[in-house]
């Protein structure tokens, strides 16, 4: 039974502009502006309906024409019922009354008469709490107490339909529970609420349909989770809001698979996935589930017709590695880290990538540039494009550097202006050692590092930075007791996975600033990267890391087929076995994570296993099913994690296989790891 | 059930009106009744003893003019008052202009309610019979009355949503209509030429009406009161017309 229904409703505001203050005649200039156009709307009785939409998008006015306040300029109105409005905290409150007056007056504006008033004002009273206030003029009552009474009024009354606009922002946590609670009764009782809120945590608790406004028009209308959805992505980029879609009723979620994407129609893309929760692949039922998904994904699509590339969130990443290039052509906004790389005339430096990405002999080279991202930080005036480290660091903003660290760098400077041979880092690290006195390095060490945010830095200094450190510490760690040495470690490898991140979004960065590459660079990069990952070698094997000797530690990483051969070469389509070997039964509660990251490292899937459900022989064996990768090298790095997200031991960049073929279709991973 | 509910708005609305001008004082309601009662007095004491003119109990007959003529300034003048105190009532609530109309105009006649019977306990103090049935009659002049003042309220608050000027023009129209209307001399001092004219002006119809009849016992022939039935009631009409066509755009032009 529809208890409200709108039918083609507009609503024209003829607005005059003032001239000035003498002749407000004619020579004011007429504009027009619709509030509302063309909206076409029916609500059933006892829905609970939320609006919501930008400021300005017409959400009031369209209350204000369900009410009667306002009439609309075409269309038809019928509702069925009493009508109870709330515009606005006490409208017809007149300050100079008593709270005992207004409820009187109030209550003949919404059509009460005074005997009925009467009938319900001891209850009015209690339920707004306002006991010893009644009797006091409404200008002395908190901005809280008058929408208590607004309310408390208002409930009072048993109105069929009711209208509510962003009031209960107002109220404390205990006053907005009750009416909370009395708008669930009003529901069970069937009455229809409509209410506008910028609450996005309100709508999910008690709205059944959601309405987004937008211009005057209805955008999109239905499910909660759908809507806000298009309201977030039009509005802001998802991830900054503070809405989490996480908590959405278990019926309306949207997404919650980690590591497994299902094959995309290449008309689509996947705007979002959250990944937070998770339930691990459902195995039995994958097609079923598989199904599921897609179909949810395919509306959200459809009702968003964006098409866009995967956004990181949170922690757990799924980067879309392999693009279609149809998908290029059609200028896709991609997301990644909060920022958006390639939009509109960007795309081509992206199509580049791609093309040279299928390149075998070109993917070699295009790996990274540090220097060129020099050109893409802001407030830096450098233009040329081999940067001068020294003016660099001048221009970066002294504050966040803490003082040593900022001596160091110019020490580094220096060095890096008069030898570019390596082999003179002994004596460099020397020089740092004598003027830099130990204490000074280990207290900088501890207090320091784990503060410093590099954000605007070289990360390739950084890199030269670190692994300075790290062997000053190779040297100095005797003299460090057991918890100083974790602190130290933890530091460390802090730093070292900062740097790795922005190794990652760096480069993004700079694939598509245009800048040429130079192959030399490029191969002092590489060796940057190498050389850390050589030191954490070195790390690994000094016993930094295995204080405590009780938890698993990974001993080897191998790859099969699906004939159980051992193999470190792939066809494209081909199932790959991943087994990890530990060299002991683990702990309870330790997880296994597993993340594939393709050469140029971007992070292809990433999975997050329970060790002690899953090992069999000391060993784990995970799946990818049919892998869609295309002719390049994979990393696959393992790390493990205690409960409490602690990283245990980790075997990062020191595995591979490889794929030798090219892949025709891009698909997306699906591993299989229940193999118990 | 409709008309009852408004009814309950515009009482309401009246009360809220008096109370808010009341409330705040230290003799509060009281003065509803001490303003007229000091007014009156004075003006009895200063024609009584300063000025002396030769009508016959002047002082009724000045301050019956008076009290109908505040009556009518005060509801045209509070009604546009109570339509911007009342804005944000109109924007939000859902409440008709000439619910907001009435209110002010209940509310300026019971203030005029009180000056009557003020002005009654004088009459009955000079000895001048009250209850005769003839005087009666004045009861007919005062629905009168109050008609005029409802459509020239709505007139002019209608005016007042497109044009706010209208407060000042009226004001002044006001200060003229005073002397324009016989209140301090009668009718009889209007020179022959322009009495037609002058005596299309329904206040001062009602006022001479009023006069006759209460105090000089005298019913006015029914040519004229016939006269005065179709004035008022033709400006009660076009208040009608006016309120229903243009009163609807109202909240864009507030």
């Amino acid at each position: 039974m529809k208890s409200i229904n709108l039918k083609k409703i507009s609503k024209k505001y003829t607005l005059k502009k003032r001239k000035n203050l003498f002749f407000d005649l004619s020579s004011s200039k007429k504009h027009e502006f619709f509030a509302l156009k063309n909206i076409n709307l029916s609500i059933n009785q006892g829905e609970c309906i939320a609006l919501i939409g930008a400021n300005g998008s017409g959400k009031t006015t369209l209350l204000k024409i369900l009410s009667g306040i306002v009439k609309p300029t075409s269309g038809n109105i019928k509702t069925k019922g009493r009508i109870l409005s709330f515009l606005e905290i006490g409208a017809g409150f007149q300050e100079e009354l008593t709270g005992r007056e207004n409820i009187y007056l109030y209550g003949s504006m919404l059509g009460f008469s005074k005997k009925e008033v009467d009938l319900n004002f001891n209850e009015i009273v209690s339920f707004s709490s306002l006991n010893d206030f009644i009797d006091i003029k409404l200008k002395n009552y908190s901005s809280g107490m008058k929408v208590r009474l607004a309310f408390a009024v208002a409930m009072s009354h048993n109105p069929d339909i009711i209208l509510i606009d962003e009031i209960m922002a107002v109220g404390d946590e205990e006053f907005q529970k009750r009416s909370l609670n009395k708008i669930n009764e009003m529901k069970k009782f069937g009455k229809t609420i409509v209410f506008v809120t910028h609450d996005l945590n309100l709508i999910k608790d008690i709205a059944n349909k959601v309405i987004y406004l937008k211009n005057g028009e209805i955008k999109r209308a239905g499910v909660p989770s759908i809507v806000i959805h298009s309201y977030l992505s039009d509005v802001i980029e998802l991830h900054e809001s503070k809405f989490s879609l996480n908590n959405i009723k278990n019926k309306d979620k949207i997404i919650k698979q980690e590591g497994l994407l299902e094959q995309f129609n290449q008309k689509r893309n996947l705007l979002m996935i959250q990944l937070d929760s998770l339930e691990k692949t459902v195995y039995g039922n994958q097609k079923k589930y598989s199904t599921i998904i897609v179909n949810i994904i395919d509306s959200i699509l459809d009702l968003n017709k964006k098409e866009c590339d995967l956004v990181n969130i949170n922690n757990r990443k799924i980067e879309l590695i392999e693009m279609n290039t149809y998908l290029i052509h059609k200028k896709i906004p991609y997301m990644s880290k909060n920022k958006i790389f390639a939009h509109g005339q960007k795309a081509k430096s992206y199509l580049d990538l791609i093309q040279i990405y299928n390149n075998p002999k070109k993917r070699a080279a295009k790996i990274i540039d540090f220097i060129g991202v020099v050109q893409m930080i802001p407030n830096l005036n450098l233009t040329k494009k081999k940067q001068n480290i020294k003016d660099f660091l001048m221009a970066t903003n002294k504050s966040t550097i803490s003082e040593y660290y900022y001596e160091l760098c110019l020490e580094f400077t220096l060095f890096n202006e008069k030898e570019k041979n390596r082999n003179l880092f002994e004596n460099f690290k020397d020089n740092i050692v004598q003027k830099f006195s130990k204490p000074q390095i280990i207290n900088f060490i501890f207090n320091e590092v784990k503060d410093l945010r590099l954000k605007d830095f070289d990360p390739k200094l950084e890199a030269y930075i670190i692994s300075i450190f790290c062997e000053i510490i190779f040297e100095i760690k005797f003299e460090l007791n057991n918890s100083q040495i974790k602190q130290l470690d933890k530091a460390i490898w802090d730093m070292l996975n900062q740097i790795i991140k922005k190794i990652l979004i760096l480069k993004q960065n700079y694939i598509l600033s245009n800048s040429k590459i130079q192959l030399d660079e490029i191969e002092e990069i590489i060796d940057v990267k190498k050389q850390i990952i050589n030191l954490r070698k070195k790390i690994n094997k000094s016993n930094f890391i295995k204080l405590n000797n009780e938890h698993s530690i990974i001993k080897n990483i191998k790859y099969y087929n699906k004939n159980n051969v051992a193999k470190s070469e792939f066809l494209n389509n081909e199932n790959i076995i991943i087994e990890i070997e530990f060299f002991k039964i683990p702990k309870e509660n330790e997880n296994l994570n597993l993340s594939i990251y393709s050469e140029e490292n971007y992070l292809i899937s990433e999975l997050l296993i329970p060790i002690k459900d899953h090992i069999l022989n000391n060993k784990i064996k995970v799946e990818i099913i049919e892998n869609p990768f295309s002719n390049a090298n994979y990393f696959v790095n393992t790390s493990i994690s205690s409960k409490n997200n602690k990283v245990l031991d980790s075997k990062l960049f020191l595995s591979y296989f490889s794929i030798t073929n090219n892949s025709k279709n891009l698909g997306s991973v699906k591993i299989k790891y229940n193999l118990k | 059930m409709n008309l009852k509910k408004n009814l309950n708005i515009i009482v309401q609305l009246a009360l809220k009106d008096i109370k808010i001008k009341y409330n705040n004082s230290t003799f509060g309601y009281l003065w509803m009744v001490i303003n007229p009662l000091l007014i009156l007095v004075s003006l009895y004491v200063i024609f009584s003893i300063i000025i002396k003119l030769e009508v016959d109990h002047y002082q009724i007959f000045l301050l019956l003019g008076i009290i109908v003529w505040n009556f009518f300034s005060e509801a045209t003048l509070g009604s546009i008052n109570s339509i911007v105190s009342s804005m944000p009532l109109l924007k939000k609530v859902n409440v008709s202009l000439f619910n907001i109309i009435l209110g002010a105009n209940l509310s300026s006649l019971i203030s005029f309610i009180i000056n009557v019977f003020l002005l009654l306990c004088m009459m009955y103090f000079f000895k001048i019979p009250i209850f005769q049935p003839i005087r009666l009659i004045g009861l007919f002049y005062f629905l009168l009355l109050i008609l005029i003042i409802i459509s020239v309220s709505s007139i002019i608050c209608v005016i007042y949503l497109y044009f706010k000027d209208i407060t000042h023009i009226w004001t002044f129209a006001l200060f003229i209509g005073f002397w324009i209307t016989p209140i301090f001399y009668s009718e009889t001092s209007v020179p022959k030429q322009f009495l037609s004219f002058y005596m299309l002006n329904p206040l001062a119809r009602i006022i001479s009406h009023i006069r006759n009849t209460v105090l000089y016992n005298y019913i006015d022939s029914p040519y004229q009161i016939m006269t005065t039935i179709i004035i008022c009631s033709s400006i009660f009409f076009v208040s009608l017309f006016i309120y229903h066509r243009y009163s609807k755009k109202i909240y864009e032009v507030l």
